[in-house]
């Protein structure tokens, strides 16, 4: 079911973590397509196996990490989960760039901005001149809105959070890469450097016309940025579509109370309801759908059995026994 | 919490983990055989000091396990019997040392102001200030020491380096928001000190004490090994002292057994400590343990 | 590096020293028997003199006149030792700075040698073994550095004393060089020189390197689990880059403080393993003045050792922002 159209296709990912007590089904049955040039934001809490897919497909899962299943198809051709190191080292950065979540300390604090540039150019047998990568670099931290030459003499500790952050966003995009994958990029910033970076990443896009993905918990910031949203629960993704419909009028209850939950600066506050209950064991994930405990319309079949992938609208998909 | 919960609690969090660490485990059970040689060996195998110089450089034998000495003594005995000498040359100090590091170390800490800055100097020039020279200085000018004394010298020169470490802990965790609102609750020096600090302190403290046990150890022999003052005969050091220096039981070929036997014990004991160091700062040092 | 900072340093150093010399004279003054005392009785044995001349011998020969109150002793110390005066030896009648000059280069030449080795072929192990984590060169890295680290540099001499020296005869036992040689640059000389320093250059590297290959171990272990090494990886940087740019170098920069430290603190450390080879070091007078109660040398010693102590302190301190650019002051 290979399709030029989508610049990544996620077919039935299974991944695991393997701890003490047992294994963290981090990711079950994860199914989505990413649009060429469209911006997709997966959202979901904290620990609700985001970042796993994330993790999966890149191929950047820690030692005790494993894929079980599925696949991970780039550009229509080539399965991401099976390809060999050497060929996936040559796709890294050059086709798909990816942008790590602990900005802190992503970059190497004892060398220099720029010569973290000239690293990926030359282990990348790419041959441009020191003059063309400073060149090409300055380009790039103005696309982002640094000061250049300041920046690229500095060393990561002088530089803030938010800068630093751009740096890597900058360095993502050295080599005009199709796909640009982000872990949690504005989480770890104050509002206002938050409300910058998405202004750049909208910039970005619109420039480039890159195709993004970005794993976030913050519902307002991929609302903003997103054309497309998946909303992960508990390991699952349990709805995936265009961010106007699942805003507006959310299928799954889980989405629904996301929403709900969310302060609204129109609506009143009896209005906002948290979703009442704890988050699920991925050690020891509920049986059947993994959001029944705490779903208000939960019925004899979600406990037993796992919902289904419903297409409700085109291009819309829910896990939900309310669709069936 | 009551008497035999707190031990519990103390049991769970530092022996337990300690015990899973394969080498620790290894390392504590080489010193549980020392501890047991220590009290009991002197009971099976009492000393005979009587010297017979026909019986000088004897090879091992039923009789004698690991030889005579330059005086025809058994040695095995004499390194029997010598245990308890090393073993308590090792801990007290160690014990001495702890109490210091952690007493200057947490006020050093948490003291601010001038009173603050100088404990800070102590510590620096104690640490500037080369510990087994100063040590050897001091031992020289005492003609000879009893195990008290000796464990107070060495402790001296021990502490310092511990202290350091938990007077940086202490201003890392002093500016943590627990600390904070127990100030503001005005809880009094004491209680923040013993109930707040001391819990995260501990681990740093544990790892420090068995640090200094094989820092102690290695100061102890060689202090004895140079044979600057008088000191109990039977300990390894004072004994390699004799077999090298007084005795010529280097050059001579078929003397070997003697101080190689003294050899091999110093190591086995060094070992043990080394396996117990390195296995409890595996365990309560978190960026070293493996991936589960 | 602006000069306000290069003024602290120096201005610490000094003060350090000052405070850790005063230490060393409440001790000397702390210990039981008075050295003065002391010397004047050895010289009486020594010479089969009256108590008074002996007593006049010891005065000259210590840094301070004992008969005058203790203040006052204490700046006729600093005088001296300003003036780089450190009294004369009782044991070997010369000055004690010549003993010192002396013996000094044989330490520094056997300590350095000990030191570079163990440095580089420690670290150099170390990594491999953390890169190469959990494997059987790992397991074997770890374990040989835990066995030698049980080995401190007077056993490690006295085996090869044993084995080496005695049974075999591979490598001579005493002094640093052969008596019947006239020292000079000739390649006998020399190569004399380095077969009698084998001996103690192994005694002194083994429990280094042990320390060495552990500590860079362990390290790069704490550094693979950083987020930059892992975002190097997925910006696609081969594995030998990240190797050397992105672990080594970070888990290089603390040992190699440690590494400068050690050349100051090598002074004191040699005592043991010159001790057993009779190598006439700075270590072996020190054990040998201690032995023989030899004040003026003993004091001549310590203070050398301290000085070095906080020189190469300094020195690191002065050197190291200039290599590690987290430690540099805005």
């Amino acid at each position: 079911m290979s399709d030029e159209k989508y610049i990544l296709q996620v077919e039935d990912l299974n991944a695991v973590y393997l701890v003490r007590e047992g294994t963290i089904k981090a990711s079950v049955d994860i199914n989505f397509e990413v649009p060429k040039g469209s911006v997709m934001a997966i959202v979901g809490e904290s620990a609700s196996g985001k970042s796993t897919i994330l993790e999966a497909i890149t191929r950047t899962l820690p030692p005790n990490g494993r894929i079980l299943s599925g696949k991970a198809i780039y550009n229509g051709k080539i399965d991401l989960l099976k390809l060999d190191n050497s060929k996936l080292r040559e796709l890294r950065w050059k086709e798909i760039a990816i942008v790590a979540q602990a900005v802190q300390n992503a970059l190497n604090p004892t060398i220099s901005v720029f010569e973290h540039f000239v690293d990926t150019v030359e282990d990348h047998n790419v041959n441009w001149s020191k003059e063309e990568i400073r060149e090409r670099a300055s380009k790039l931290l103005e696309l982002v809105g640094l000061d250049a030459p300041r920046v690229l003499r500095s060393y990561p500790h002088e530089l803030s959070g938010g800068m630093r952050q751009r740096v890597l966003i900058a360095l993502s995009l050295l080599f005009e890469p199709n796909l640009l994958i982000l872990d949690e990029p504005t989480s770890a910033l104050d509002v206002l450097t938050q409300a910058r970076i998405i202004n750049v990443l909208k910039d970005v896009h619109k420039k480039t016309g890159i195709t993004v993905i970005f794993v976030t918990h913050d519902l307002p910031v991929a609302a903003e940025l997103a054309n497309y949203m998946g909303v992960v629960y508990g390991g699952n993704m349990v709805e995936k579509g265009e961010t106007g419909t699942i805003v507006k009028r959310p299928y799954h209850p889980y989405t629904q109370a996301l929403i709900n939950s969310l302060l609204s600066t129109v609506g009143e506050v009896e209005k906002i309801k948290p979703i009442p209950g704890e988050p699920p064991s991925l050690l020891n994930p509920p049986s059947g759908c993994i959001f029944h405990p705490r779903c208000p319309y939960a019925t004899e079949i979600c406990k037993k059995e796992k919902p289904p992938r419903i297409e409700v609208k085109p291009g819309h998909f829910v896990k939900c026994w309310l669709y069936k | 919490m009551s008497g035999i919960e707190t031990i519990k609690s103390a049991y769970d969090t530092y022996l337990r983990p300690v015990i899973k660490n394969r080498k620790a485990l290894a390392g504590l059970l080489i010193l549980t055989f020392f501890v047991v040689l220590a009290l009991i060996g002197p009971y099976i195998w009492p000393l005979q000091m009587e010297s017979d110089f026909s019986k000088r450089f004897l090879p091992p034998s039923r009789e004698h396990p690991l030889g005579t000495d330059y005086f025809g003594i058994d040695v095995f005995r004499q390194i029997v019997h010598g245990t308890r000498v090393v073993l308590a040359v090792t801990f007290l100090p160690a014990l001495i040392g702890t109490i210091l590091a952690t007493s200057i170390g947490i006020a050093a800490g948490y003291i601010g102001g001038i009173p603050g800055r100088v404990l800070n100097g102590i510590i620096d020039i104690f640490m500037t200030i080369p510990s087994f020279p100063a040590l050897l200085l001091m031992a020289a000018f005492f003609r000879e020491a009893n195990i008290v004394l000796l464990s107070f010298i060495i402790a001296i020169w021990l502490w310092a380096q511990p202290a350091k470490t938990i007077a940086a802990q202490v201003l890392s965790l002093r500016s943590m928001e627990f600390v904070e609102a127990a100030e503001i609750l005005e809880l009094g020096k004491f209680h923040i000190i013993f109930k707040e600090l001391m819990p995260h302190l501990m681990p740093y403290i544990f790892i420090q004490f068995v640090n200094m046990i094989r820092a102690a150890f290695g100061a102890s022999q060689g202090l004895m090994f140079l044979g600057l003052l008088k000191f109990n005969p039977t300990h390894w050091g004072v004994m390699l002292n004799i077999a090298v220096y007084q005795s010529g039981a280097l050059y001579v070929p078929y003397a070997i057994f003697y101080p190689l036997s003294i050899l091999v014990f110093m190591i086995l004991l060094l070992l043990g400590f080394v396996l117990v160091s390195y296995g409890v700062e595996e365990t309560f040092n978190p960026r070293l343990r493996k991936y589960e | 590096m602006d000069g306000k900072y290069l003024l602290k340093r120096l201005a610490s150093f000094f003060i350090f020293l000052w405070a850790a010399l005063t230490i060393t004279f409440i001790l000397v003054h702390l210990m039981p028997g008075d050295p003065a005392y002391m010397l004047a009785h050895q010289y009486m044995q020594n010479y089969g003199i009256s108590f008074e001349d002996a007593y006049q011998m010891a005065k000259a020969s210590l840094s301070w006149d004992p008969t005058k109150p203790l203040w006052v002793r204490y700046i006729e110390y600093f005088g001296n030792l300003v003036r780089g005066n450190l009294g004369t030896s009782i044991l070997y009648e010369q000055s004690v700075n010549q003993i010192i000059a002396k013996s000094i280069p044989w330490t520094i030449f056997v300590a350095s040698i000990s030191l570079l080795l163990s440095f580089m072929f420690g670290v150099y192990l170390g990594s491999n073994a953390a890169w190469r984590r959990g494997s059987k060169v790992d397991s074997a890295v770890f374990f040989s550095g835990i066995v030698l680290s049980s080995f401190p540099s007077f056993i490690v001499a006295i085996l090869l004393v044993i084995f080496l020296g005695v049974k075999f005869g591979i490598i001579p036992i005493g002094g640093a060089y052969s008596e019947d040689l006239v020292p000079g640059f000739n390649l006998r000389f020399i190569t004399d020189v380095l077969y009698h320093a084998i001996g103690p250059i192994i005694a002194l590297s083994v429990e280094r390197l042990a320390g060495y290959m552990l500590g860079m171990r362990n390290n790069a272990v704490s550094i693979i689990q950083e987020d930059f090494v892992n975002f190097a990886a997925m910006r696609g940087l081969k594995d030998s880059t990240i190797a050397k740019k992105y672990v080594r170098r970070p888990a290089l920069l603390p040992l190699i403080t440690s590494l400068a430290i050690s050349l100051g603190f090598m002074f004191g450390g040699a005592t043991l393993a010159e001790s057993v080879f009779r190598y006439p070091g700075i270590g072996y007078q020190y054990a040998q003045a201690l032995g023989t109660r030899d004040y003026p040398l003993i004091m001549g010693i310590f203070t050398v050792i301290i000085t070095a102590v906080l020189l190469a302190t300094l020195v690191v301190e002065l050197v190291y922002p200039l290599i590690d650019p987290r430690v540099r002051e805005k």
